[in-house]
């Protein structure tokens, strides 16, 4: 990316001063953050906390562990919310008997 | 008395549960579950669009307040897969019930019930109220029942099928052993697979492609919450046993020489 380090830290949530930004897999595509935990990793997807659930490594993060949680490079986040679902996956087969 | 289903002491209002897939739209869901009485509505985890968060969103359209919340794990195959899904619905916060499938097959959507029983164990020791969706195997059913299910869900026939109850004495053996709700999940194809689902004794059905997938979905919604209703004062009421031959209903009494 060429990177130089010299990062603002202005918003707050921002890594370091010196820190550049970090490579994340969120949901399956990549992604670089400068933010430093995952409350404002969140806030900076505009993802409101109240309806998701998310995971970082294969492992449940409790809401009130997400103001605490810090991210590292590489860290894999899965970010999940309802959405309309009945029964099995809807099956692009079909039969009329 | 009032005829109300309880599980694990959540008093429920309706003995239709529905599922929010297929729909046309938001809209369209959320007038089909009006329609239909129904007080349980199921839906799925999946990825939220991070890309796009102006998406809208189901539960906008749903009143939260009024309906059971009701995650599944639709589309999992592996017992890994199914924990991994219930825990991120538990964690999303709106209840700790989670309608537990562990699919063994794509092309049937059967249930995987080895893994099943697996997943019902593990779920149930973390405190879950699980409802796992399996075969219409009365032994099956009992064994789930044994691993902490707080109801167990046999299939009438494959997701989406609209077959209706392939095996009812299936159904009904399991529901003479049962001592946990009996809930009849997938295979309702039309108004009267419902009834006869209630009129066997089961507890609830939860019906989702048969309300989506008909011409009109709200017409039918209401069609379900009626089929349900009919079946369960059926079964309550007791019907008359059949017989070969005809029993004159008339008095015989009176007649004209």
């Amino acid at each position: 990316m060429g990177d130089d380090g010299w990062q603002s830290s202005l918003s707050t949530g921002k890594r370091g001063f010196f820190s550049a930004a970090m490579k994340l897999r969120i949901n399956g595509e990549d992604y670089e953050s400068e933010r430093e935990t995952l409350s404002a990793l969140l806030e900076e997807l505009k993802v409101i906390p109240g309806r998701v659930a998310v995971e970082v490594n294969l492992k449940v993060v409790r809401r009130a562990d997400y103001p605490n949680l810090v991210l590292k490079e590489g860290d894999v986040v899965e970010i999940v919310n309802f959405v309309g679902g009945g029964q099995g996956k809807p099956s692009a087969r079909r039969f009329d008997c | 008395m009032e005829d109300r289903l309880i599980i694990r002491g959540i008093e429920f209002d309706s003995r239709l549960w529905v599922g929010t897939g297929k729909y046309k739209d938001f809209e369209e869901t959320a007038r089909a579950v009006e329609a239909s009485g129904a007080d349980v509505v199921t839906v799925a985890v999946r990825r939220v669009n991070i890309t796009d968060r102006n998406s809208p969103n189901l539960l906008d359209h749903l009143d939260t307040k009024r309906y059971k919340i009701l995650p599944n794990t639709a589309g999992c195959y592996t017992v890994e897969d199914a924990l991994r899904y219930s825990r991120l619905a538990r964690e999303a916060g709106v209840s700790d019930m989670i309608k537990l499938e562990v699919i063994g097959d794509e092309k049937t959507l059967f249930p995987d019930t080895i893994g099943l029983l697996r997943a019902t164990e593990v779920l149930a020791k973390e405190g879950f109220i699980v409802f796992p969706y399996t075969n219409d195997d009365p032994i099956m059913a009992k064994r789930l029942e044994d691993a902490g299910a707080a109801a167990v869900m046999p299939l009438g026939a494959p997701i989406g099928s609209g077959l209706g109850l392939r095996n009812p004495y299936n159904i009904k053996i399991i529901l003479e052993a049962a001592r946990v709700p009996i809930i009849v999940d997938a295979g309702v194809g039309t108004a009267s697979d419902a009834t006869i689902a209630m009129e066997l004794g089961c507890d609830a059905v939860l019906i989702n492609t048969a309300i989506a997938g008909a011409k009109d979905p709200i017409a039918m919604a209401a069609a379900m919450k009626h089929a349900v209703v009919a079946g369960r004062l059926a079964y309550k009421a007791g019907r008359i046993p059949r017989r070969l031959y005809a029993t004159a209903s008339s008095p015989l009494d009176g007649m004209l020489a």
